[in-house]
């Protein structure tokens, strides 16, 4: 399927059409891109993806919004309080950019319909705060081989993975066993917004093919003395997730 | 000496023994093995791996949060 842009998305994109070119941005516009989870990450991620036009973005989350969530999920303002988050999520980024089209899903992710979700899209953000559903997606994606874009965050620190199903670690073989989960952890605002940030910009990459994607290497982000560290992280050739593939 | 820095406290410590199985400085520190990544010069390692006098361990802790 072959897409052409408009004069108005050549102006609105004109700037990072002037980086990656044309044939990028049209990349872009085909893509459809899920972002499991509308919270402190999700927030930024979905809204960075949105501007930079990705043709179709997907939004799942079952939760409402709540007034202690302000601190950092920057899609939502106080009168949303007790809202549902993708619906405002969607409109919100409806009104960034009319251009794309984006579906705000009350849901959760399960065994069960993760395979549906998944297969709806080129790629899968994870905007999640526990382990359980990381774990589900990430093995789906192996499965339909589809990129899956890792981050976590607690406090002023957080990691990045992004997994590229066959080329690299997944998220099970940097974490084997299920951690403790925990429900609700200290949270500093920014973090989530530098993590998001970093997802969005490595989805672009992928989508785009523009620069080199962080493959096999888990990011650390630490802003209690500010640095940002890349670990070599391999697979592990055992891994019962991804070892077979 | 064994120099640990341990991700989101912000400080390093050192530790006199020559020698110590991961897993023990993971419990050491109060955490759980399958909470955090344990990275000895730059490379990951495993719980039952061994560190030495004069290595640098990094200690972080996996977050969960969205
Ligand atoms: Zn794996």
């Amino acid at each position: 399927m072959s897409v052409e842009l408009t004069e108005k998305e050549l102006e609105r994109y004109g700037r990072q059409i002037m980086l990656f070119g044309e044939e990028s941005q049209k990349r872009l516009k085909k893509a459809r891109v899920i972002i499991v989870g509308v919270g402190g990450l999700g927030s930024v991620s979905s809204l960075y993806l949105a501007a930079a036009g990705v043709g179709k973005l997907i939004l799942v989350d079952k939760e409402r919004i709540e007034l202690s969530n302000l601190n950092r999920q920057i899609l939502y303002t106080t009168k949303d309080v007790g809202k549902y988050k993708v619906e405002v999520a969607a409109r919100r980024l409806k009104e960034l950019n009319p251009e794309i089209e984006v579906e705000g899903v009350v849901d959760e992710i399960t065994e069960d319909n993760v395979k549906d979700y998944v297969s709806k899209v080129d790629l899968v953000v994870d905007g999640l705060d526990n382990w359980k559903t990381r774990f589900i997606l990430n093995k789906e994606c192996i499965r339909q081989k589809k990129p899956f874009i890792h981050a976590g965050i607690r406090g002023m620190y957080g990691q990045l993975l992004v997994v590229i199903p066959g080329k690299g670690p997944c998220l099970n073989c940097i974490i084997p066993s299920l951690p403790e989960e925990e429900k609700a952890f200290p949270v500093l605002g920014t973090t989530p917004g530098i993590l998001g940030l970093l997802q969005a910009t490595e989805v672009i990459k992928i989508l785009t093919n523009y620069g080199t994607p962080a493959i096999g290497k888990l990011i650390i982000y630490d802003g209690m003395d500010l640095s940002l560290r890349e670990i070599k992280v391999n697979r592990r050739p055992n891994c019962p997730v991804c070892g077979g593939i | 000496m064994i120099r640990v820095k341990i991700i989101s406290r912000a400080k390093e410590i050192e530790l006199k023994e020559n020698k110590i199985i991961a897993e023990k400085l993971i419990r050491k520190l109060g955490f759980s093995p399958d909470e955090v990544v344990v990275v000895r010069n730059g490379e990951v390692i495993t719980e039952d791996d061994e560190i030495y006098d004069g290595d640098f361990v990094e200690i972080i802790p996996v977050a969960s949060g969205g």
